[in-house]
């Protein structure tokens, strides 16, 4: 290996390869979406984020209605809205997928 | 004293009775407050209907542009038999300017401008040659006018309750299905593994995704060369067919796609394609020149795994793993050598890779890929200066470090990416097209013939990227 291969190597695995955190992600709360809620809810992501505004889910949000808000959009997914995991982990990823594809957000889907 | 407590029951019986006046005022009033902030939250909860109605509309109502720019540093080097090659030195910027417009739920244009160009003026005839072929003209450097790389409308109706999507003009089929990954872009429906490169053409996909999780079908046409006449033809023969004998003939592709299976965590997704009468070098006239040499096959699987067990942890949950087969074959007209062969040869590749997340909040990579001596895949467009990896005959090995720097609303709005990339060539011709210059030749045949073959090349990029 050349030295340029080496220090390339080393300084790349040196700055990337540490361990993780978590931030908000519209991209992950599609996959969640995809994942734990389009079997059971019967209709495709864009279809959920669409059965509120913006202002709605915001709202929803800051008044800590977001499982009920999700739940009345898709009764059948009440038992993981209601879930500890939803609460903790999941919901911050789903809002910010929800509110970029929220009815009036004029997001166009990627095709 | 009797006269004290006298005055002080009048006093009070007086106080009481000014007291039930004023209670009866404040609630009077309060009423009335109440009245009014009932009315207020009808008139805002009216303004907000109204608003998201006006929201809802002008969303619907107008082209929205977003921006993808790029500066980036590349230091790269190319060893021969003889001699070592580097550009320590090359500045690039790259300008995607995308635009989108739907009008209807069902109707949507996507569009896109693109220029991408090395920082300084350029003495080399860049974008004159091959690198300002159609195919790649956005994906080369070349000079700072702006092209179209993408023109497209996009019909998603629904059919027999199935989801279907047709789709005409010109699509850049780059930036697909797990290249995606190194590039920090949203995965297209082309397999990087095979397909990477701009076309202009037609596809028509249909989901079915109410029997297997996320799956769909989707059929691909493009035209790769087209060989009609100019304008203002010396014969008078604007645009017709060209059958001259040095002329290349129409080009097309045609590929089926189909994503197996999509859950959000496991995927796969297959490919075939066929691609009609590819061009060539051919070095046996006297002014070597392009001719049409065949056709040629190809066909890859590729699967993906997003995330390792069911939620366990943020760092398992933000893994990728992923591994592809490839596969092409070359169909060669008589007595056109195709990759230096009158037979049909067959050629595989294997790619496999790793993404996990960093405690920076950004994403660190490993990939590696093999090509054998008859690989040729259509990646001519991807976005690794010395040379598409992916067409590697040999061995190519990737890191990468992809860091967010300014997000918002969940997404990165300004990024840098630190990537290395090594080439080590097993045989020539692996960016070559169809014909004589993608002849497979070892390093020690080459230079018995009395060449200097690139036998390994390396680039190490940063780069800044502004998005939004």
């Amino acid at each position: 290996m050349t030295t340029v291969k080496k220090v390339a190597f080393a300084a790349i695995l040196g700055f990337g390869l540490i361990a993780t955190t978590a931030s908000a992600d519209a991209d992950k709360g599609k996959r969640i979406y995809q994942k734990k809620l389009k079997n059971v809810c019967g209709f495709s992501g864009a279809v959920f984020a669409a059965k509120h505004t913006q202002d709605e889910w915001a709202e929803a949000k800051e008044n800590g209605e977001l499982g009920k808000v999700m739940t009345e959009a898709c009764p059948a997914g009440a038992d993981f809205f209601e879930s500890a995991k939803f609460k903790k982990k999941f919901s911050t990823h789903l809002y910010d997928f929800v509110h970029d594809f929220a009815s009036d957000s004029g997001n166009i889907p990627s095709c | 004293m009797k006269k004290i407590l006298l005055s002080l029951a009048v006093i009070g019986g007086l106080a009481s009775s000014t007291f039930a006046d004023d209670i009866a005022d404040l609630k009077a009033e309060i009423d009335a407050l109440n009245k009014k902030v009932a009315k207020l939250e009808n008139q805002q909860k009216r303004t907000k209907k109204s608003l998201a109605k006006v929201r809802a509309h002008d969303a619907f109502d107008n082209i929205k542009f977003d921006i993808d720019f790029r500066t980036a540093y590349d230091y790269i080097s190319y060893k021969t038999a003889t001699k070592t090659y580097t550009n320590d030195a090359l500045f690039s910027n790259r300008l995607w300017l995308g635009m989108g417009y739907q009008p209807t739920k069902d109707m949507i244009f996507k569009g896109q401008l693109a220029f991408n160009k090395a920082f300084g003026a350029d003495t080399n005839g860049r974008g004159q040659g091959y690198d300002g072929f159609d195919w790649v003209i956005n994906e080369t450097l070349t000079d700072d006018t702006l092209k179209v790389r993408e023109a497209y409308w996009l019909w998603t109706p629904t059919v027999g309750g199935f989801g279907t999507t047709l789709s005409v003009g010109r699509r850049p089929a780059t930036n697909g299905y797990l290249i995606n990954l190194r590039d920090d872009d949203k995965a297209k429906s082309p397999q990087g593994h095979i397909i990477n490169m701009e076309f202009d053409g037609l596809s028509a996909s249909i989901k079915l995704d109410k029997y297997v999780s996320g799956s769909y079908l989707k059929l691909c046409l493009g035209r790769g060369l087209t060989n009609a006449r100019t304008r203002f033809d010396a014969q008078g023969l604007d645009y017709a067919t060209d059958t001259s004998a040095d002329k290349l003939d129409n080009m097309d592709l045609v590929g089926v796609l189909a994503k197996i299976y999509d859950d959000g965590q496991y995927s796969a997704m297959a490919t075939y394609y066929r691609g009609f009468n590819v061009p060539g070098i051919d070095s046996t006239l006297t002014t070597p020149a392009l001719r049409t040499f065949g056709n040629m096959d190809g066909a890859a699987l590729s699967a993906q795994i997003q995330g390792i067990g069911d939620m366990i942890n943020d760092f398992l949950d933000d893994t990728i793993l992923f591994a592809s087969v490839a596969w092409s074959q070359t169909i060669p007209n008589a007595n056109q050598p195709m990759l230096g062969s009158i037979n049909k040869e067959s050629g595989y590749s294997y790619w496999i890779g790793a993404q996990v997340p960093n405690l920076t909040g950004g994403k660190f990579g490993l990939e590696y890929n093999h090509g054998s001596k008859y690989w040729r895949p259509f990646t001519y467009g991807e976005d690794t200066m010395i040379g598409s990896k992916m067409a590697t005959r040999g061995n190519a090995y990737e890191a990468y470090w992809t860091q967010p720097i300014i997000k918002k609303d969940g997404k990165s709005l300004f990024s840098m990416q630190i990537r290395y990339t090594y080439l080590d060539y097993d045989y020539t011709g692996s960016n070559g097209f169809f014909g004589d210059n993608g002849t497979p030749l070892t390093m020690a045949e080459a230079v018995a013939n009395g060449l200097d073959p690139v036998e390994s090349a390396q680039d190490l990029r940063v780069y800044f990227r502004y998005r939004y």
